[in-house]
């Protein structure tokens, strides 16, 4: 069974007449569509625990122009591609389950293949990261091998 | 300068915008748009090529929707992040 089999939660969020961005509103619908049954994908927000389709990986470029904005768990070895807010991705992985300190962001880009590290949501002094890049060598490494593995790189 | 080198000032200026919008410095903003349009505006002299185009073409709509609304805030300082990681990326295919 492909558990990211995408179902899409458009309808609903127009029945409802709520925002799309919204992160809060975001989990809720998460929830919600999640209730019935298969549901991982939120707008063009999909999240990833195997490979990404040819399908996702087109679905979650269309929203900046071939560059796919990620959020990796590092422990958990999921992530959320696709969206325009990283602190969407945030939102959604915290709903299922992740930890807070666990989550990074970053782009990985079509056209040149290349990954960054870069995102508003990894500025974490307690966690010796200051910066809005991942400093770590290490994290880093991790995810560069999560997303070489779910995003075909 | 190249298409390359512009593209790379274009970049680090909207990492810079990124920063200043987090820090409230609305000033400092206002000053880097206008050395952001001199960068733009000669990239339009030189020859760029096919395939950077159309992310010329994406870039240029959303800066300008973002100069037009300035705004000191989280999501305006992810979308200047966002596309100086993108023109950061793309600048050798300049």
């Amino acid at each position: 069974m492909n558990i990211f089999n995408s179902f899409q939660c458009k309808p609903l969020w127009e029945d409802l007449k709520l925002k799309v961005n919204p992160p809060a509103l975001a989990f809720k619908i998460g929830e919600s569509c999640f209730g019935y049954g298969l549901v991982r994908q939120w707008g063009m927000l999909i999240l990833l625990e195997s490979r990404a389709t040819d399908e996702q990986m087109k679905k979650a470029a269309e929203d900046i122009d071939e560059y796919i904005k990620f959020v990796v768990d590092i422990k958990r070895e999921v992530a959320t591609i696709g969206g325009l807010r990283h602190y969407e991705g945030e939102q959604v992985l915290l709903g299922e389950g992740s930890k807070q300190g666990d989550l990074w962001g970053g782009g990985f880009d079509l056209e040149t293949k290349e990954v960054d590290y870069d995102s508003m949501i990894n500025i974490r002094p307690h966690q010796d990261n200051p910066s809005r890049t991942v400093l770590s060598p290490d994290i880093r490494s991790k995810i560069d091998i999560i997303i070489m593995e779910l995003l075909k790189k | 300068m190249n298409s390359t080198d512009l593209v790379l000032n274009i970049a680090v200026n909207m990492g810079r915008l990124s920063r200043w919008a987090q820090e409230g410095k609305k000033e400092r903003i206002k000053q880097f748009i206008t050395d952001t349009d001199w960068y733009i505006d000669q990239i339009d002299e030189v020859a760029v090529k096919l395939q950077f185009r159309p992310t010329l073409k994406a870039f240029k709509e959303k800066y300008n929707l973002m100069k037009q609304d300035i705004r000191l805030d989280r999501d305006w300082a992810e979308d200047a992040l966002t596309w100086a990681n993108v023109l950061t990326h793309r600048a050798k295919l300049a």
